[in-house]
């Protein structure tokens, strides 16, 4: 059995070796993709961009330089890159090698969805307006103390635990429905 | 079983028709004893050069012909400019066919001109080529009906080398100033080359603290670099008849990223002032506004060249720094006490101590705290490895923030 660092030189003389590959990483990569844009459909396009630029690639492989893994999360990140700049998802690999576009069945985007349980949670941040985004980014995503982050914002620590209390609060408010009024007394 | 059996099924039928890749014929491959020959007068003329570089540099004669962008050359200057497309094409170079893909000659491609510029000592070869830009390939920065010279990497194998990002020269890249990187090809070495017109003799390829001196054959200078994947050239010299230097290009350095803007252009600044700072510091930018498509297209983003900028809400937001694809005329970015993409996260922490942090986080991450903010971005290569690099320079909240290291590396 080929170890894994050997598998994309072997992609060159034996298609299953990439196919091995392929279900070595495909959900890693699926995974990397929907947390970059959470959606699926566009983890997918990306996904298989990627693999198609692997796979013309695979020759440039050098275990000398980095795992596997490495090597194709470089490639991801400038299928990523290109399409940033593009506005579109890359598709020049895909169409050199001959690819058909991907038919997505609403199963296969659910799989694909599962992989960033968050992804909701990612675009509803989004929405918050900007000093209620920051706060959290600041206390809850990167883990800061309240001073060091009133600091960085130019304000009291009670406006940046006012400021995050809030946006949780909405952000509940959006990813459940839930108000997190309690009910009149009857 | 995959998630997406239909694109492992084409893939896997994908590898299969790249399979039957035909045998390289006897004449492609290189006379041992030429190339031996071939090494030989490279490293002798190279050690020449070094030592009289050493010895200082005379003064300027006369420059060569500087190719200014945005001129756009006709088949005539072409001629006019390269030897190596006035002379005759032998039989070998009428035989060659440079295809992108089985069956999918270049459009616009013109093979009378195809000359075989230079072999490497490895055995690859550089070619020349000539492409009249058609109307399809406008966008790529020329107007349909000019020209582009271009270098094309030919393996031992016979297979186009298409690991370059922009393998064709044009107005863009003034031409030949800078080399292009190639590779790696299977034996793992990295290949840079430049076109150079007529009267150069020799090219310097500086990458601190080494610096190469490449003889150039047919108007192209090539080597063959070890290593040099990633490393930012900083200065090119092109050496005439007489081992003088007759044209020098510095790639400038702006020291101006950090995690609180690029220069004047503040995070969290108005779009409008955050790109007039933007163009005051780095020109016009290349394309328009397009959205961020990612994480439901809330952003919007805009090009300088290897610089994404993010503005959100009408405010600028975030930016990051990509791994250069060419080296340019165009400057380099780098922090305040030097960090820029291409060095190597040893050389990260000589400047930054303990403050700058590595991750295995996606792939290979970094993050540096300072007092100017946090700075992040992605490394490739063996961790902690000597060839190990910096790919992105990247800092501000953006949208979809578990792809960004920033916060991970940090984290225990």
């Amino acid at each position: 059995m080929l170890r894994e660092e050997g598998l994309p030189a072997a992609a060159l003389s034996e298609p299953d070796a990439f196919t091995a590959f392929y279900r070595r990483f495909e959900r890693q990569l699926l995974g990397f993709f929907m947390r970059a844009t959470a959606r699926p459909e566009l983890a997918a396009d990306l996904a298989a961009e990627t693999f198609a630029r692997a796979l013309e690639s695979a020759g440039s492989y050098d275990p000398a330089r980095g795992r596997p893994d490495q090597w194709l999360y470089g490639i991801a990140r400038n299928v990523l890159g290109t399409s940033y700049r593009q506005g579109r998802v890359d598709a020049g690999a895909r169409e050199r090698l001959g690819l058909p576009a991907l038919v997505l069945d609403d199963q296969t985007l659910e799989t694909i969805a599962r992989l960033n349980p968050h992804g909701e949670a990612t675009l509803a941040l989004a929405e918050l307006p900007d000093e209620q985004r920051q706060a959290i980014e600041a206390r809850v995503l990167e883990e800061r103390e309240y001073a060091e982050i009133a600091k960085e914002l130019c304000c009291s620590e009670a406006v940046v635990r006012q400021r995050v209390s809030r946006g949780l609060r909405a952000l509940k408010t959006r990813l459940t429905g839930e108000t997190g009024e309690h009910p009149p007394a009857a | 079983m995959s998630i997406l059996p239909q694109l492992e099924r084409d893939l896997h039928e994908a590898a299969r028709r790249r399979l039957p890749a035909p045998r390289p014929r006897r004449s492609w491959l290189p006379h041992r004893g030429a190339v031996a020959t071939l090494a030989g007068v490279a490293v002798a003329l190279a050690v020449a050069l070094i030592a009289l570089s050493l010895r200082g540099q005379q003064p300027p004669t006369r420059a060569a012909a500087p190719l200014k962008p945005p001129s756009y050359l006709g088949l005539h200057q072409l001629l006019d400019r390269f030897a190596e497309l006035r002379r005759p094409q032998t039989a070998f170079e009428r035989r060659v066919k440079l295809y992108w893909a089985p069956g999918d000659p270049a459009r616009g491609f013109i093979p009378r001109f195809t000359r075989l510029a230079t072999t490497l000592p490895d055995g690859e070869r550089v070619f020349l080529t000539v492409t009249r830009v058609t109307a399809r390939d406008g966008a790529a920065g020329q107007p349909a009906g000019s020209y582009m010279l271009s270098a094309s990497l030919v393996g031992v194998d016979g297979k186009l080398n298409l690991l370059s990002g922009e393998p064709s020269y044009n107005h863009l890249w003034d031409y030949t100033q800078f080399p292009v990187l190639f590779g790696p090809n299977p034996h793992h070495s990295w290949v840079w080359v430049s076109i150079v017109p007529d009267g150069v003799k020799a090219v310097g390829w500086v990458f601190p603290p080494r610096t190469y001196v490449v003889p150039v054959h047919g108007n192209v200078a090539a080597a063959l670099l070890p290593g040099s994947a990633g490393t930012v050239i900083r200065r090119v010299l092109w050496y005439g008849a007489h081992q003088q230097v007759v044209r020098r290009f510095v790639a400038p350095i702006k020291y101006v990223l950090s995690g609180i803007g690029i220069a004047g252009a503040r995070l969290g600044a108005a779009q409008t002032e955050a790109v007039s700072q933007l163009r005051r510091l780095l020109g016009k930018p290349q394309g328009h506004f397009v959205p961020n498509f990612v994480c439901g297209g809330a952003d919007i983003a805009i090009h300088w060249q290897d610089l994404t900028t993010f503005f959100r809400r009408g405010r600028f937001v975030a930016y990051s720094y990509w791994e250069q694809v060419l080296p340019t005329s165009w400057p380099l970015l780098a922090t305040a006490r030097g960090l820029t993409i291409g060095e190597t996260p040893a050389y990260a922490s000589r400047l930054y101590g303990r403050a700058f942090r590595t991750s295995r986080a996606l792939g290979g991450t970094w993050s540096l705290a300072t007092t100017h903010g946090v700075l992040d971005g992605f490394t490739y290569g063996a961790e902690a490895g000597p060839r190990n690099t910096i790919t992105t320079i990247e800092a501000g909240p953006r949208i979809c923030q578990t792809v960004i290291p920033q916060g991970l590396a940090h984290r225990p």
